[in-house]
């Protein structure tokens, strides 16, 4: 059990060790008021997340309304519920995000959220989001972290034990966890087509020439030169700027900034409130009782008396917790960088892009049909996936090779229950970031032979127009 | 140096980059440009067009049935015919009162043989009026298609019986079709100039409207229609299942003005304008040259139903699907019509 030594000390030892010094510095208490605030708008925006996907109809749309559904390698038993289940999981899913910002039947209502959103994520692969993913990650980060101890309803019933202080390795573990999406987000911007030729920031500016009074401007190249190169300067940077505490309120103010000017030019739904709700766990970990004696100065509002928050002298981390910890830790460093075991470039061959944090960097629309021969005859015909899928599921299957191959392997299924055994070959094109469309996958090969996992040198063409 | 400072030397170097960028803009295509261009040179006389098509037919079908003869029926056929092209040029602009009005059922260039006939042979019905056949008939009942079939049969190049065609009953069933068509061009035409729901023209509505939707409608429309000419029509007749309406004349017609609709929409009626003046040089030169090269080949083909021609119809074929595949590439990339953000990033919402 990792405890914070020697007994009531509130500073380091001058003379701990290097390990000791960082033992302390992950395991020394500080304000829990920072991660309470983390845990209320996290529950909020999730809650409000859910009920817009009911509101927009969604559930109907993306879940119930397509015949198959397109899964993730070794998920294909991820099915969806039925509709009055489904409806209902999502409902569920918005009452627990209540009951997470305010803490109430904490550990039921976060271990429901993680299983039910995790659930939802894993049945159609065609609607992959960065966010989504990102949201997973912090609920699971959320579930095994204190973060229910100080302004809760359970706290306050004798549920949990209140606690005004949590260990520094909580704050540490959702502070890394945004740390690592900005970071890999602003390393993978470090390409020739983002900084060189300012794609695909150039397409989708040029789509607002004409927004009112900004939008000439917008559709200049040198604009989207000046905020391709100032993206991922932020996404590179960021991090940096809000650790430092003499640029913490301009980098907040910077991240706030960024993501209200993309959540108002793009759209990328509840991504911009999750950051910069998410990145104000940056501040200090007493910054919300710190705005609240300001605003209380400000509005001259009677002044409460509040005794200074009491640190527990020796906060404990159990070793189950800094086990998974450690080992979360090395998972989300190298799910981004293992795209370097795959041949080719990764934003074209999108092997190992799932959990990499590519975000908005590429534009890609594809083309796609299937070339089915009869084994038994030979006679060969040529089909539409959206034989088995919904317009947007194709829009997404058209550029990834991955998904080709698994509606390839759906479409195989489909003609075995009719009686035919077939092979299925896929006569594709895609564009990239404005590059002139070529084939993605090799149209020769028989794709009820290839394994979505495999390597992908026998039946991806390469990117012609490599960096 | 403070972050203060890093702050404000940053905003200034973004104004003036900014400024620079405003001021050194020019005078290029735009959306709102490119569907004023669209709407004035092809889309209003596409309906024009359709309005006096369906006249003439309607006074040649009237002519006929008062005095059949050969030269009477030779002007309901070239009056039908002149009717389907201009039906299916309008193809990728049946948007607004087009789509709203369904006007496609009152066109329907499928024709049910045995239904027409049942219809026909009812006697309980005893006028076929233009109401009736407009507003109570199925749409393989009414249409290009049926007034095809009354002419004697939907490849339209078998003799006709003039007499036949005459008959005071089938003369009855042909007037009423031909004049719902009338009627619905008419009036589909009074919206899109005149009036729509008792307010402006739509023309006027269209333009003032946001011109990103309408770029995004005319593109899906094009990559629709070359679908349908690749999967539907091309495919169709090199597999040799082809309904009749595909091959021959009808088929002629249908193939050579659907994509001219698309030629107008891609590249415009001088190869220059159209939506290629929204993309780089190099893809509007592609665009240029892959609908010259369809043109080509299909100019080389007299019958496309011709079974000598099955190397010529494949050529068009793969023509069109490389046509097909530069819009819903290349296009649709460069406009940002299909998704916002391919690598999912945002929501569809």
């Amino acid at each position: 059990m990792l405890t914070a030594t020697p007994d009531n000390a509130t500073t380091i030892p001058a003379d701990a060790s290097r390990f000791d010094a960082l033992r302390w510095t992950l395991v020394r208490p500080v304000d829990a008021a920072s991660v309470a605030v983390f845990r209320i708008l996290f529950g909020s925006v999730t809650s409000i997340g859910s009920v817009r996907v009911l509101a927009k109809g969604w559930v109907d749309d993306l879940y119930l309304t397509p015949t198959h559904h397109v899964s993730y390698a070794g998920f294909g038993w991820v099915r969806p519920l039925p509709e009055l289940l489904m409806y209902g999981l999502v409902l569920m899913l918005a009452v627990a995000g209540a009951f997470i910002a305010v803490g109430y039947l904490y550990n039921y209502a976060m271990s429901f959220f993680v299983a039910g959103f995790t659930y939802i994520e894993l049945i159609d692969a065609t609607l992959y989001l960065n966010h989504y993913w990102f949201v997973s990650l912090l609920a699971v980060l959320m579930l095994v972290l204190p973060v229910n101890g100080y302004w809760s309803v359970d706290a306050a019933r004798g549920r949990t034990n209140r606690s005004d202080s949590v260990p520094n390795l909580t704050v540490v573990a959702l502070r890394s966890q945004i740390a690592v999406v900005y970071l890999f987000a602003g390393l993978a911007k470090l390409n020739t087509d983002w900084l060189l030729r300012a794609q695909p920031m150039q397409l989708w500016l040029a789509d607002r020439a004409e927004v009112a009074v900004v939008g000439p401007i917008l559709a200049e190249p040198a604009t989207a030169f000046l905020l391709s190169w100032s993206g991922a300067l932020f996404d590179c940077t960021i991090v940096g700027w809000l650790l430092w505490g003499r640029s913490r309120r301009f980098g907040y103010a910077a991240v706030a900034l960024f993501h209200l000017a993309t959540g108002a030019l793009f759209s990328i739904g509840i991504f911009p409130l999750v950051m910069m709700t998410a990145t104000l766990v940056y501040f200090s970990p007493d910054w919300p009782k710190q705005l609240r004696r300001y605003v209380s100065r400000a509005a001259c509002w009677p002044a409460k008396h509040t005794s200074p928050t009491k640190l527990q002298p020796k906060p404990t981390i159990r070793p189950w917790l800094a086990g998974f910890l450690a080992m979360f830790a090395l998972v989300q460093i190298s799910l981004p960088l293992r795209h370097y075991f795959y041949e080719g470039n990764v934003r074209w061959t999108e092997q190992g892009y799932y959990g990499s944090w590519r975000v908005m960097l590429s534009e890609k629309v594809g083309y796609l049909r299937y070339e089915i021969t009869d084994k038994d005859s030979g006679e060969t015909w040529t089909v539409d996936p959206e034989l088995l899928l919904t317009d947007w599921q194709t829009a997404q299957v058209s550029i990834r090779p991955d998904l080709i191959v698994a509606t390839a392997h759906m479409l195989r299924d489909h003609y075995q229950t009719l009686g035919v055994a077939v092979e299925v070959r896929a006569n594709t094109a895609v564009t990239l970031n404005a590059k002139p469309n070529q084939q993605i996958v090799d149209p020769t090969v028989d794709l009820t032979t290839v394994s979505r996992l495999s390597s992908g040198s026998d039946w991806l063409v390469k990117l012609e127009q490599t960096e | 140096m403070s972050p203060r400072r890093l702050l404000s030397m940053a905003a200034t170097l973004t104004a003036a980059v900014l400024l620079t960028a405003s001021c050194s803009r020019t005078n290029e295509a735009t959306r709102a440009s490119v569907v004023e261009t669209a709407t004035n040179d092809f889309i209003t006389p596409v309906y024009e067009r359709l309005s006096s098509t369906t006249t003439d037919l309607s006074v040649a079908v009237s002519d006929f049935c008062d005095e059949p003869s050969e030269t009477t029926l030779l002007t309901v056929q070239t009056g039908l015919a002149e009717t389907e092209a201009a039906w299916h040029r309008s193809a990728t602009v049946r948007i607004g009162p087009t789509k709203w009005r369904r006007t496609m059922n009152a066109f329907s260039t499928k024709a049910d043989g045995e239904r027409i006939e049942a219809l026909i042979d009812n006697d309980e019905i005893a006028v076929l009026d233009t109401d009736f056949i407009g507003s109570r008939t199925a749409t393989t009942q009414r249409g290009l298609g049926t007034v095809r079939y009354l002419l004697g049969g939907l490849e339209g190049n078998e003799s006709v019986s003039i007499d036949s065609a005459a008959d005071l009953r089938r003369c009855e069933y042909l007037s009423a079709t031909s004049d719902a068509m009338r009627l619905e061009a008419v009036e589909l035409n009074s919206e899109w100039t005149e009036s729509w729901n008792d307010g402006s023209p739509y023309i006027e509505i269209l333009l003032s409207s946001d011109p990103e939707k309408t770029v995004d409608e005319l593109v899906n429309n094009s990559i629709f229609v070359l679908e349908e000419l690749y999967m539907v029509r091309l495919q169709a007749l090199i597999d040799r299942d082809a309904p009749a309406e595909f091959g021959g004349i009808v088929g002629d017609i249908a193939f050579r003005n659907r994509f001219d609709s698309v030629r107008q929409i891609l590249v415009g009626s001088d190869g220059v304008s159209g939506l290629s003046g929204l993309v780089t040089d190099d893809l509007a030169q592609r665009l240029r040259d892959q609908t010259d090269q369809i043109e080509t080949i299909n100019a080389s083909i007299s019958q496309l139903a011709d079974p000598n021609d099955s190397t010529s119809v494949e050529e068009l074929r793969l023509a069109v699907e490389q046509l097909q595949i530069t819009a819903s590439t290349d296009l649709a990339s460069q406009l940002g019509v299909t998704l916002a953000f391919s690598d999912a990033d945002g929501d569809s919402g």
